[in-house]
């Protein structure tokens, strides 16, 4: 049975076993037709052969530069986002912690004491924060 | 065939060694990637594109794609295979590109024992008959006749069975062989 095609390819290219390089080379000894069809594939192995590309230049140079460059700008580029995520993230935590202030509530004489910097009176012993309270017009007075 | 992985010694550092110098950090590990494998993938890019320049930014593409990726290389298959996977990938993404057709250069005709014009229209005609195969007959081709694949290695580098391999190089070179059948000796 003669080769196909295929089995041609690989005696050319040397991707046979030696037993089927034995093998196809007595089937190529006995069959004109395959003899020719080889020849012919073997020409044009060897046409393709002859187109061979231009010597280039050693470009390892410019690679391992341009491998640095681009580690550069993806540094730099990290950075930059780090910085603009980090400043987004703050505008963020203050608008969330950020509390108005409730004009209806009542301010407590507590938490003006404290306030004003008085509470530091009472912890010393006096009774003063006490004695503080509103009057009728928002003010603060003091009581006997 | 294409090279082996050569023997880990202290002159010729494995493919994958020095892809874990890489890793680590190395630059000159890179250099020596390029140097030893520029070659091939050039002639690839080359004979896939028909240009100098274009061959040159796929090269150094490719070898940036390695760079980039050693990290996370692992040595599972031949540094080859994956190398080859890179520039025939980045050449389809050439071809596909929109306004990137890439029109082949004139080359400067050699001097040979048959003269300069005959040779140059000979391989002009090498030239042709190779770009008009469809796609994945040419990259077969290229991988298998240039750069001396074997049919498994071609699977592995391209994704494709191997039957399928075997079959696109039957029907290639049965193209090739028409079209180039005038410039047959004898």
């Amino acid at each position: 049975m003669c080769p196909g095609d295929g089995e041609l390819v690989r005696l050319l290219a040397g991707e046979t076993t030696a037993q089927q390089r034995r093998a196809l080379a007595e089937h190529l000894e006995q069959c004109p037709g395959c003899r020719d069809r080889y020849a012919r594939l073997e020409q044009t192995w060897r046409l393709l052969g002859e187109w061979t590309p231009p010597a280039g230049r050693d470009l390892a140079v410019s690679i391992v530069a341009a491998a640095r460059r681009r580690d550069a700008v993806r540094w730099w580029t990290a950075m930059a986002a780090a910085v603009v995520l980090a400043a987004g993230a703050g505008v963020v935590a203050g608008l969330i912690t950020a509390q108005p202030v409730s004009s209806d509530r009542p301010i407590s004489t507590a938490e003006v004491v404290q306030a004003i910097g008085l509470d530091h009176l009472a912890a010393e012993g006096t009774v003063l924060h006490e004695t503080l309270a509103f009057n009728g017009d928002g003010e603060l007075e003091q009581h006997p | 065939m294409p090279p082996d992985e050569p023997s880990n010694s202290a002159q010729t550092p494995a493919d994958a060694e020095l892809m874990r110098e890489l890793a680590a950090g190395r630059m000159e590990a890179l250099a020596a990637l390029v140097r030893r494998h520029q070659h091939s993938v050039r002639a690839i890019a080359w004979r896939m594109t028909g240009r100098e320049d274009a061959a040159d930014d796929i090269t150094q593409e490719t070898f940036l794609r390695v760079y980039r990726s050693a990290r996370r290389y692992r040595p599972t298959a031949a540094f080859t295979t994956w190398l080859y996977r890179i520039v025939v990938n980045l050449c389809l993404d050439r071809a596909r590109a929109p306004r990137m057709v890439d029109l082949p250069e004139d080359a400067p005709a050699p001097e040979t024992a048959d003269g300069p014009l005959l040779r140059a229209e000979r391989l002009e005609a090498v030239r042709k008959a190779v770009a008009a195969l469809p796609e994945r007959q040419r990259i077969a081709v290229i991988l298998h006749r240039f750069e001396g694949l074997s049919h498994a290695q071609i699977a592995a580098a391209t994704g494709w069975s191997e039957p399928a391999v075997e079959s696109l190089l039957t029907r290639a070179y049965e193209t090739l062989r028409a079209a180039l059948e005038q410039w047959h000796t004898g």
